[in-house]
């Protein structure tokens, strides 16, 4: 704060000393509500840097910061998971190894679907399948997620008839409705539709049970209510978030086209472990203190400016990293985050070469930062637009971790749009409303033809341009409005009328 | 200073990077040509152009149950064990192989079920059928008499040596544990003797096991004991115990692809789909070449990328995806910045006293620095990682900084000399200083006078 304070000394005395001090009586009052601002955004700043690091004990609760294992999910490298090998229990069947491949990409999809994108499914040998969730301390928890896959029936009990199987099944789902609570929604292939609808319509007031395995007590038993003609049927009961959960992916586990059972399963430790973390938490704080220690010397205070919104970058980063439930760590992701902050610098960098042409082509510093903004704007918005296409794309499309690391690229790039064109921005002009004088400050030179030109000879000008805008802005913004409560008041009048 | 000076000299100066297309395009046409050259060489020498990791091929496991407990500290010692046996296998065809591990070992369970978990590839230029009959058979055997020992710890006093196990040693009968100790002991301390004068005399009836401390074996000698580092060590390798009893090695099973074809499909199907919504946008928002230039620069990144994994056969496993996902969202930014500058240029009226490549020049000039600045930041931090980061990261890595060196090469060289050439052909030519084509195909001059915008 003293360096602030030092700055408004310098001020006044070499205002008074210049011949016209041309500046508009409003700047004074700006002065102190910036260093207000300024002082705001370091404690929000402070405050998010505790939040982001630094755990705490409340009484017994512990509060765990957003850069800890309790917050971010890591992936299998890092932190380790369990795994489950599978064997089929039937190897006999025509196009086995089809089947097995059609198994594995069902579990892919039933794995992802939990929101497990960085498990990985493997065949081994011929007739084993291997899955590894990374997460998950308690070896049976894998069981938790994907059950113990097996076939599923569907049982009409009036007659005994087995009228779907897993083969039928398209999707199980666990949802709410507004009626009915928690339920779990099916849907069946067109083989599977036809059958139910004809069920359905014949049998209403019967009930069907649904088996798993070779089991002879069935896992749920639903009432048939009304005719089913689309394939889309509902199961509601008694059911919790949970419960809905665990049927829905019981059912699906029936789906798979091979009948697997479990063989083994047990804790992964991670591959990596303690060092890889460690280091990588190295690598990443002496590349950022050399990055801000590169963007201080290049741009000076426009530099330190983008270092502080890198740092609230970081911070919204951590805390995004924590709160999204589909972003698992893993080593190239740390790689990708660290990179990411590199990249984050761009925008700035964009803006403050920008901001150094206009300085040189005869701006004041002021004018030359609203001119660099403005005109770097579309550079920054465009880049970034295709950089977000890439990433909805392959966060769509692609499957496992291909769609987690799209996804922290794209979370990436949001922040750092926000960062450099909003918060950036914002600090560099508090910068400047303390000193708008000071080219050196900022590391400007004035091009050739302008070299005798004060730093901010025009900046009333500017003001005064600025002041004009936002009048005129204004005018409009109350002439639409009066416009409209005028239609208001017309309609109103016209509805009494009528 | 001198390179400050030196560098504002430069920035005075006219750009002339888009006339030279040949010098622009032929080095990333050289690098593309090694790497050919060294996929067919590596292709006919190693067996395989690219170094694909068990990640897409699929390869071998092996799961090695201890008996010991694996603890922190013995884990590296078996890990290094481990890593010894694969460096050379002899199958029972008499070949010796040398064997890769394929990424890090994995440690499974806890406790007594802790296990170790290897992956290995089938080995180049060997059938399935002989890694199945000869190599994956003598893994197994060498890891079981290699790593599942039991070393003791050795204690010499006088004539007696007492040899401590981690565990309770079994000796009833005449197959147990004990018993193959003595008659291992009785065969190799002749060797001993002869080797370091250490004066033991153990006939069988004087190795027995410490009946109050089961995990103890004790050898009584006639005669004292030289007690000498070298003697120590020649009994604790002589009293390794085989591990076989409680710990097994098992597997030599085919392992399939981590990273399934269907992955690389959808996401080569992502990618491309990604490159035409791309083209589509910088089309709508610049022009319909300055997209074509961008996906070319973009292509030329992942090729480089691709070139440098095949000239150092680096191993290429799922973190590679990773990279290229990386650099094609890095890639793309740098190009639209530069492009950015052409529009804006290309709005100045003197553009139309230019020729695309002056266009192209100056938009090169005025973006330099921040080219120049960007790679600088970007490079601090992956160069970071690659320095301080351990080896699986630099893996990563290591990729990443072959993508943004290609890139920021290609924004700067390859994107607007493409452009300026694409601007050369059809009705483009009109917004340019350029003379009608001439069907003489007599070399075009660029105008003589050209005003740079103050």
């Amino acid at each position: 704060m003293d360096e602030k304070n030092s700055l408004t000394e310098i001020n006044t005395v070499s205002a008074s000393e210049r011949k016209t001090p041309i500046a508009p009586p409003a700047k004074a009052i700006k002065k102190k509500s910036t260093i207000v601002k300024l002082v705001l955004i370091g404690v929000a700043m402070v405050i998010g840097i505790i939040l982001a690091f630094v755990p705490m004990r409340f009484g017994l609760t512990l509060y765990h910061p957003f850069l800890s294992k309790e917050s971010i999910s890591l992936g299998l490298d890092l932190q380790g998971g369990v795994y489950a090998v599978y064997q089929a229990t039937n190897t006999d069947t025509d196009n086995f190894d089809a089947k097995m491949e059609g198994t594995k990409s069902s579990l892919e999809s039933l794995l992802s679907s939990k929101g497990y994108t960085e498990a990985t499914i493997v065949r081994e040998g011929t007739d084993r399948i291997r899955v590894e969730v990374p997460d998950v301390d308690d070896p049976s928890g894998i069981l938790k997620v994907i059950g113990e896959p097996t076939t599923v029936r569907f049982v009409l009990d009036s007659t005994n008839e087995t009228i779907i199987t897993g083969d039928n099944i398209v999707n199980a789902d666990s949802g709410y409705t507004e009626q009915n609570g928690y339920v779990v929604s099916l849907e069946f292939d067109s083989e599977g539709r036809k059958k139910f609808a004809d069920v359905t319509a014949n049998n209403q007031g019967s009930t069907i049970s649904i088996y798993l395995g070779d089991s002879t007590t069935p896992i749920q038993t639903a009432n048939i209510n009304e005719t089913i003609p689309n394939g889309r049927a509902i199961i509601s009961g008694n059911f919790t978030a949970e419960s809905s959960r665990e049927l829905a992916g019981q059912i699906m586990s029936g789906t798979f086209d091979v009948a697997l059972e479990l063989k083994e399963n047990q804790t992964i430790s991670p591959t990596l472990g303690e060092n890889a973390m460690k280091y990588g938490l190295i690598a990443g704080v002496v590349g950022f203190v050399l990055v801000i220690a590169f963007l201080c010397v290049i741009y000076r205070m426009m530099g330190v400016a983008a270092s502080l919104a890198l740092v609230i970058y970081l911070i919204i980063y951590l805390f995004f990293l924590a709160v999204l439930p589909w972003v698992q760590l893993t080593l190239p992701g740390i790689a990708g985050i660290l990179l990411s902050i590199g990249m984050a610098v761009d925008a700035n960098v964009i803006i403050f070469e920008r901001i150094k042409d206009e300085y040189r082509g005869g701006k004041s510093i002021m004018a030359a930062y609203h001119a660099g903004f403005k005109k770097a704007l579309f550079a920054i918005l465009d880049s970034n637009v295709t950089t977000v296409i890439a990433c909805v794309l392959l966060m769509l499309l692609g499957t496992g971790s291909i769609s987690g690391f799209a996804l922290t690229l794209l979370v990436g790039v949001l922040i750092s749009l926000f960062t450099a064109l909003i918060v950036s921005r914002a600090i560099l002009k508090y910068f400047i409303n303390l000193n708008s004088y000071n080219a050196k400050l900022y590391h400007l030179k004035r091009g050739k033809q302008f070299e005798g030109l004060d730093a901010d000879s025009t900046d009333a000008n500017v003001l005064a341009d600025m002041e004009r805008e936002q009048k005129e802005k204004d005018d409009k913004q109350q002439e639409k409005e009066r416009a409209k409560a005028e239609r208001r008041s017309r309609k109103n009048r016209g509805g009494e009328t009528a | 200073m001198k390179l400050k000076e030196k560098f504002n000299n430069l920035m005075d100066q006219d750009f002339r990077i888009a006339e030279k297309r040949k010098l622009v395009f032929i080095i990333p046409l050289v690098i593309v040509v090694v790497a050919a050259i060294m996929m067919i060489v590596f292709r006919f020498t190693l067996g395989s152009a690219f170094n694909l990791g068990t990640d897409f091929t699929g390869g071998y496991s092996v799961d090695v149950k201890l008996g010991n407990k694996l603890t922190e500290s013995n884990k590296q010692v078996y890990f290094d064990q481990i890593e010894e046996v694969f460096q050379s296998v002899t199958g029972d065809n008499g070949k010796t192989y040398k064997i890769d591990i394929s990424g890090a070992m994995q440690l499974q369970g806890s406790g007594d079920t802790a296990s170790i978990r290897v992956k290995y590839a089938q080995i180049n230029g060997v059938s399935e059928n002989e890694m199945s009959t000869y190599v994956n058979p003598a893994i197994v055997t060498a890891l079981e008499n290699k790593v599942l020992n039991k070393v003791p710890n050795v204690v010499i006093d006088g004539k007696v040596i007492t040899a401590t196990y981690d565990e309770v040693i079994n000796a009833d009968g005449d197959n147990s544990p004990f018993a193959d100790l003595c008659a291992a002991l009785i065969k190799a301390l002749p060797g001993i003797n002869e080797s370091t004068n250490a004066g033991i005399t153990a006939t069988e009836s004087s190795i027995t096991i410490n009946p109050e401390n089961k995990k103890q074996v004790i050898i009584t000698s006639s005669t004292d004991v030289t007690n000498s580092a070298n003697v120590s060590r020649a009994i604790v390798s002589a009293m390794n115990l085989p591990d076989k009893y409680s710990g097994s090695v098992s597997g030599g099973d085919m392992v399939g692809a981590t990273v399934s074809t269907e992955l690389l499909f959808t996401a080569i199907l992502a990618v491309s789909l990604a490159l035409i919504f791309m083209l589509c946008y910088i089309g709508l928002r610049f022009q319909l070449s300055s997209g074509l230039a961008c996906i070319i620069a973009l292509f030329h990144d992942l090729i480089i990328m691709f070139a440098a994994m095949a000239i150092f056969h680096v191993e290429i496993n799922s973190t590679f995806i990773a990279a290229l996902i990386t650099i094609l969202g890095y890639s793309i930014n740098n190009s639209i910045i530069i492009f950015d500058r052409v529009r804006e240029n290309m709005r100045s009226i003197y553009a139309k006293n230019m020729t695309p490549e002056q266009v192209a020049n100056k938009s090169i000039k005025d973006t330099l620095l921040r080219s120049i600045n960007t790679t600088i930041t970007t490079l601090i931090m992956i160069a970071m990682v690659a320095i301080i980061g351990v080896s699986d990261i630099r893996i990563f890595a290591i990729p990443i900084i072959i993508g943004l060196l290609a890139g920021t090469y290609s924004s700067i060289c390859i994107a607007p000399s493409l452009w300026a050439l694409f601007q050369r052909v059809g009705k483009n030519r009109a917004n340019f200083n350029l003379p009608p084509v001439d069907k003489n195909k007599q070399k075009q001059k660029g105008p003589k006078q050209s005003q740079a915008s103050a």
